[in-house]
């Protein structure tokens, strides 16, 4: 006992000391606990979803024909500019035979990619609905002159907030004039995966897998259940 | 260097450290004044939230570095403790989300009756002192609008405190501590308190064959910062410690609370914003060690809620 004692007033001391420190480190690995809140985003819901389909949909109404409709001379990369409910700038490429032919002017060009500058999207600000969402759109398609249609594949990214989705176009079929007649959007997002078909009237039906149906009025993005 | 002059040097080291800490906690909380103006109560509390759950246990820490008290021999001391609260890394930043409310309430370009939730994240006062937080509003998964808010305080995991402090005891084995700064009165800001009281009993008076030093004892503290904070913190604690040739090691345990009030006024309609925000940490395990050169220099963790360290320095006999 007298040697602890002994060993603990001479050298032991000095050992203490530095173990304590060591000990405090090795503590140190207890964590204080989180105290700021961190509450999760909401989740969407089927009709949340189905409204940002809705947008979109409304937005490839009105900016998709452009790849048809587009005239200007002087040009092999050009760029028009929407003002209103969907408003920002897209460029079109056009070029003869696909997307590795030569360039072409849009009067000539038999293919074409449609598309939103990096960092630059669409602005989608519905009359009618509070709120605004951004569109990255990339969609390219062959073109039928003497028809006046096109055939458009691809698809983009949609923001709103920090919420986010992705879509693909399958065989949108627009024209100069109209609503697109033909083929299907499939939106996902929200934790849901649906898909949007078009049949040349002013509303398109969203299907969402494995919940319900829905009807998107393609003037103001705005979604109904079906009947 | 003689044994006087060491301790006149001591003495001046002291005062170095002491000064600083005095100096910037009123310009942060200037600063700190000046954000919160620009935000609602709601985004406040969320904001302050690791500095309000840590102001508390930063008060209750490092009041005793030793659990000796002699039965009948005067000891007197003086000086400094400074503590830090380690917060983890997802304290610099928060997410709050309001749901349900009328999101004109929040941004006029809404229409009166809009329902939506809100969601409100950035950095905390302790996040990223560069980058502002936000305030958005939603309808059904739709933005209906964003507004940029207020960036954090100081980007720093350690939420920090300096305090003075002195303690006289070896009167039937009881110790006074206190912490106190005159009422200071900074500019603008307003006036700086600091008051806290204490008392502490060893047991080995009745009981002097113990292995080791015993000590019971409480604390109470009010802290003011203007007309911004004004904290109160309390704490009991039991504690042990054995000391050797130049070192004192210490162990406690200590049952603690605090509360928190934060008034300011919100710059955005004039009002003024007030709340209350609870200490979580209801107790706490603490380890340490002084060394005793010349002057008392003492390191300690505390862990309970929150994990604090403690350095503090103390002069006396």
């Amino acid at each position: 006992m007298n040697t602890i004692r002994a060993y603990l007033r001479g050298r032991g001391a000095l050992a203490l000391l530095l173990l304590i420190p060591a000990a405090l480190l090795v503590l140190g690995g207890c964590e204080s606990d989180a105290t700021a809140p961190q509450d999760p985003t909401p989740q969407l819901s089927e009709r949340d979803a189905a409204s940002q389909a809705g947008l979109i949909a409304m937005a490839i109404v009105d900016v998709g024909p452009e790849i048809i409709t587009f005239s200007e001379s002087g040009k092999t990369v050009y760029n028009r500019s929407f003002f209103g409910e969907v408003s920002g700038t897209v460029f079109l490429d056009f070029r003869l035979g696909g997307p590795s032919g030569p360039s072409a002017t849009w009067a000539t060009g038999t293919w074409a990619r449609l598309y939103t500058g990096v960092g630059e999207p669409l602005v989608i600000q519905p009359e009618g609905i509070d709120g605004s969402a951004q569109l990255g759109l990339d969609v390219t398609g062959d073109l039928n002159r003497g028809a006046g249609t096109a055939v458009l594949n691809g698809g983009g990214t949609f923001s709103s907030g920090t919420y986010t989705a992705a879509f693909t176009f399958d065989d949108l079929a627009v024209a100069t004039s109209g609503y697109p007649d033909g083929g299907t959007m499939t939106f996902t997002g929200g934790g849901f995966v649906m898909t949007v078909a078009f049949n040349g009237t002013s509303t398109a039906t969203v299907t969402v897998q494995g919940h319900g149906t829905w009807t998107v009025n393609l003037e103001t993005g705005a979604v109904t259940p079906a009947g | 260097m003689s044994k006087p002059r060491g301790r006149q040097a001591a003495r001046i080291l002291a005062a170095l450290a002491i000064l600083p800490a005095l100096a910037a906690a009123p310009a942060w909380a200037d600063e700190l004044e000046d954000l919160l103006e620009d935000v609602t109560g709601q985004y406040a509390q969320a904001y302050l939230a690791p500095f309000t759950h840590s102001f508390g246990p930063n008060l209750n820490s490092g009041i005793f570095h030793t659990a000796a008290i002699p039965r009948s021999r005067l000891t007197i001391e003086l000086g400094i403790k400074a503590t830090a609260t380690h917060l983890v890394e997802a304290d610099q930043s928060f997410q709050k989300v309001i749901d349900g409310v009328d999101l004109s309430d929040y941004d006029d370009s809404v229409a009166p009756g809009t329902t939506g939730y809100v969601v409100m994240s950035g950095p905390t006062v302790f996040g990223d002192d560069e980058t502002p937080g936000t305030v958005t509003g939603y309808v059904g998964g739709v933005q209906v609008f964003s507004q940029e808010t207020i960036e954090g305080l100081v980007d720093t995991r350690f939420s920090p405190m300096a305090v003075p402090q002195a303690s006289v005891g070896g009167i039937a084995g009881l110790r006074a501590t206190v912490r106190w700064l005159p009422e200071l009165k900074l500019g603008d800001f307003g006036k700086i308190k600091v008051f806290g009281y204490g008392l502490q009993w060893s047991p080995n008076i009745v009981a002097p064959t113990l292995p080791v030093d015993v000590m019971v004892g409480f604390f109470n503290q009010t802290v003011e910062f203007g007309t911004l904070i004004e904290a109160d913190a309390s704490t009991m604690f039991v504690a042990a410690s054995k000391a050797f040739a130049l070192a004192t090691v210490y162990a406690g345990y200590a049952m603690e609370d605090s509360e928190i009030d934060v008034a300011y006024t919100y710059s955005g309609n004039g009002s003024t914003v007030g709340f209350t925000a609870e200490g979580t940490q209801e107790s706490r395990v603490t380890v340490g060690a002084t060394l005793n050169v010349l002057a008392k220099l003492n390191l300690e963790m505390g862990h309970g809620d929150l994990t604090t360290y403690t350095a503090g320095l103390m002069f006396g006999f």
